[in-house]
């Protein structure tokens, strides 16, 4: 008898225990794992109601567009549109996403997100730019690695793109930040790696996206100075940029050479940039030495010069270097004296090798800086010329 | 080798300290090295591995001095009765709080990461329901656990490294040798307690089946922590930088979010990792849970622990629920630090050497009277 009662007990002990499931447990078939995520500023108009002026901070701000996959429509006998795209508005990001449930029949998850595009306008406002980022950090279902895009116009109008390569926007533009070793005209530039720039120096390069027909384009840069978007670096701009930071994987620089402008596209295969600083007469003076190797890509038929002559290619080289240094001069000039902010690792550079120099000016280098003398030096070499002369 | 009844090995002792230590002080390591020292944070980590490690010899001297006695019985012997007893309740209140502060800190993190909807009470008493299982069972076994666990505790810091060597900016650590002689000295009674956990030394050589070969051991067990904190000072600064490390509350944990395998077949190894680190945690938590339940049981003169164990969880249970967030939770951990864990860690093992020193002398001539 007493063994039987004993078994009983414990069968009446463990079955609970089996039986239950996990508390927090949700079916992936409830879960709807956003992939992009737009942010903008609520225009009022659109609303058409009337608000309360006095209460300003309390009124909706945010717009906000997610991109939802559609499970069921994956897969060989998949039905439906492929993606939803849902829009809310809120006061802050964070309570938008929230009111979301009760429109949307699944529960949003973060952890796959890959995008995250903001407006122009909200990218223009400070105090907005500073809460998205926040409630991005915050949470920690939003992976470090996701890319942060600013919108040329509004972040609804990229994500609405009824791209004809791949149906989901977030995937599409991800894809684009994989590929992007080819290319140094945007920044690849992670969540991780903005929060980085912006707790050191307040400033950042954010890479910026463009809608097309039925496609995006990727190219230029926004300017962020204290969490500000104060304007637009174009793609050789932002290409110059990135030689100056040494983060060029790969590059193609086209110059015309000979007297009559034959266009020559040199693919930059390698590339470095050392720095240098001193003070001469009180002043910072700063010395780029870009130091690049690359290929011959194109030259043209028929014609008198002969490709295979290290006295012409040394010509050749010597145009790529003054070319390419104009470039980036008229690019520290545009920085310097527009936007006067220091988005070239200049800070970065002297903080961590010239301890002593950065000490002096560091608590004013917002004024410093737009004085300082930069020199650029580039030293360009062709190593490969292709297979024909 | 044959080790005796209620004994363990040097080695198992040297599992025991390192996989104590290691626990929830490493997630939030890398910060407050920052904010102290910048840049130079591993310096500080250094000079306090060396300081712990001389008063880790001092407590080993100790206690092959009263082999087979913790510091409950060989302080009577130093101190008289009633104050040896007030110091083991003492004692036993630091480490009380500390399981406290731990299990609390992990019901937190675990809520935050995997547990959103499950309560905090009862993430925290599973944990010390689990683990008061394994203080109840004798020392060989325990032992043997910490064995098993060690690894569990290394080898993922290890693979680290070599996760993250594509993402490292290793100009992060510049500049180098920026600090003040005085900022450093504040810094190094902050970075002694990222080893807080050493002094259960004071418990756990009691069991020691080579007492006199067991320095190496303990030193090995200091230096194996020193080296584990500085690699993940390293990782934190080199992938964050120095800003944003002192930003984020556990630079480690953030750590896994920038961890990507190639093909992005494993996206978010948040889990894996929470799964590993509730290991170290049950580690940290069953030797404070031991060694308070053994100074209760040496004080009450009992000859078993484990009728000490149960009493003990309420207490803890108790305790990991008065601060009200995670901010509250590690201001009260601070307060205790400063006071009561600079007496037991840093002033007890020392004073209680310098006595010995003292009795020495007086036996002698007792011996040469006689």
């Amino acid at each position: 008898m007493g063994k039987i009662k004993k078994v009983i007990i414990l069968i009446c002990i463990i079955i609970p225990i089996i039986l239950t499931g996990c508390w927090d447990k949700v079916e992936i078939n409830e879960r709807a794992f956003v992939t992009a995520v737009g942010i903008d500023i609520l225009n009022e108009k659109e609303t058409g109601e009337e608000k309360d002026k006095t209460d300003k901070k309390q009124s909706d701000r945010y717009l906000i567009t997610y991109i939802l996959p559609n499970i069921e429509a994956i897969g060989k006998e998949g039905q439906g549109e492929p993606v939803f795209i849902v829009s809310s508005k809120g006061r802050s990001p964070y309570e938008t996403t929230r009111q979301l449930t009760t429109r949307v029949h699944q529960i949003l998850f973060f952890s796959h997100m890959k995008i995250l595009v903001i407006g122009e306008d909200v990218a223009k406002n400070s105090d907005m730019l500073r809460e998205i980022l926040d409630s991005l950090e915050r949470n920690y279902a939003i992976s470090r690695r996701i890319h942060v895009l600013v919108a040329k116009g509004t972040a609804k109008e990229i994500l609405n793109v009824d791209s004809q390569y791949e149906a989901d926007i977030g995937i599409y533009l991800s894809r684009i930040f994989e590929n992007a070793g080819d290319t140094a005209i945007f920044n690849p530039l992670t969540l991780g790696d903005l929060l980085q720039n912006l707790h050191d120096e307040k400033n950042a390069l954010m890479p910026r996206v463009a809608a097309g027909e039925d496609d995006v384009k990727v190219s230029g840069s926004g300017v962020i100075k204290n969490y500000k978007l104060i304007g637009w670096l174009e793609e050789i701009e932002n290409r110059s940029v990135m030689f100056l930071k040494d983060m060029i994987k790969s590059d193609l620089i086209v110059v015309t050479a000979t007297e009559d402008n034959i266009l020559v596209p040199y693919e930059v295969t390698q590339s470095k940039t050392d720095k240098n600083a001193k003070i001469e007469d009180g002043r910072i003076k700063v010395r780029f030495m870009i130091e690049m190797e690359g290929d011959l890509r194109q030259f043209k038929m028929d014609r008198p010069e002969d490709v295979l002559d290290d006295k012409f290619l040394k010509k050749l080289e010597s145009v790529i270097e003054s070319y390419f240094k104009t470039q980036i001069e008229n690019t520290v000039k545009k920085l310097q004296k527009e936007f006067k902010v220091d988005v070239i690792g200049v800070n970065e550079y002297l903080s961590k090798f010239k301890p002593d120099i950065w000490s002096q000016f560091k608590d004013d280098w917002e004024n410093v800086f737009p004085d300082i003398d930069i020199q650029v030096e580039v030293d360009s070499k062709i190593r490969r010329i292709g297979i024909t002369k | 080798m044959k080790i005796e009844n209620n004994k363990i090995s040097n080695g198992q002792i040297l599992a025991i300290i390192v996989s104590s230590v290691i626990g929830v002080g490493i997630l939030s390591l890398p910060r407050s090295l920052v904010e102290t020292a910048g840049t130079d944070g591993w310096i500080l980590l250094i000079f306090s591995g060396i300081i712990v490690a001389i008063i880790v010899t001092i407590i080993t001297k100790l206690t092959v001095k009263f082999s087979g006695k913790t510091l409950a019985e060989f302080g009577r012997d130093l101190l008289t009765t009633p104050l040896s007893d007030f110091v083991s309740a003492l004692y036993f209140i630091y480490l009380t709080i500390f399981a406290a502060f731990v299990v609390r800190i992990f019901a937190e993190i675990v809520k935050m990461f995997l547990l959103a909807d499950t309560p905090t009470e009862i993430i925290i008493i599973t944990m010390l329901l689990v683990t008061s299982y394994l203080c109840r069972g004798r020392i060989e076994e325990f032992g043997k656990m910490a064995v098993l666990l060690l690894p569990v505790v290394i080898i993922p810091i290890l693979l680290m490294i070599f996760i993250l060597i594509p993402d490292l900016d290793t100009t992060n650590i510049l500049p180098v040798f920026r600090f003040e002689i005085k900022e450093l000295s504040q810094g190094i009674i902050n970075s002694i307690f990222a080893f807080a956990g050493y002094d259960l030394l004071l418990v756990f050589m009691c069991y020691s089946n080579e007492p006199k070969k067991a320095l190496k051991y303990n030193l090995g067990a200091i230096a194996i922590i020193t080296v584990a904190y500085l690699i993940v000072f390293f990782m934190s600064i080199m992938i964050f930088g120095q800003t944003e490390t002192a930003h984020l509350i556990w630079p480690s944990m953030s750590l896994t979010e920038v961890v990507q395998f190639p093909g992005a077949f494993i996206e978010n190894v948040q889990g894996i990792v929470m799964a590993q680190w509730s290991l170290v945690v049950f580690a940290t938590l069953a030797a404070l849970l031991y060694a308070s339940s053994l100074v209760l049981s040496k004080l009450f003169r009992g000859n078993e622990h484990k009728y000490f164990v149960l009493p003990t969880i309420p207490i803890v249970y108790i305790m990991s629920l008065v601060p009200d967030n995670i901010a509250s939770a590690y201001d009260y951990v601070g307060e205790t630090t400063n006071y009561l864990g600079i007496f037991i860690a840093v002033v007890l093992p020392i004073m209680l050497f310098v006595i010995t020193l003292f009795k020495k002398g007086s036996k002698k001539g007792s011996v040469k009277n006689g």
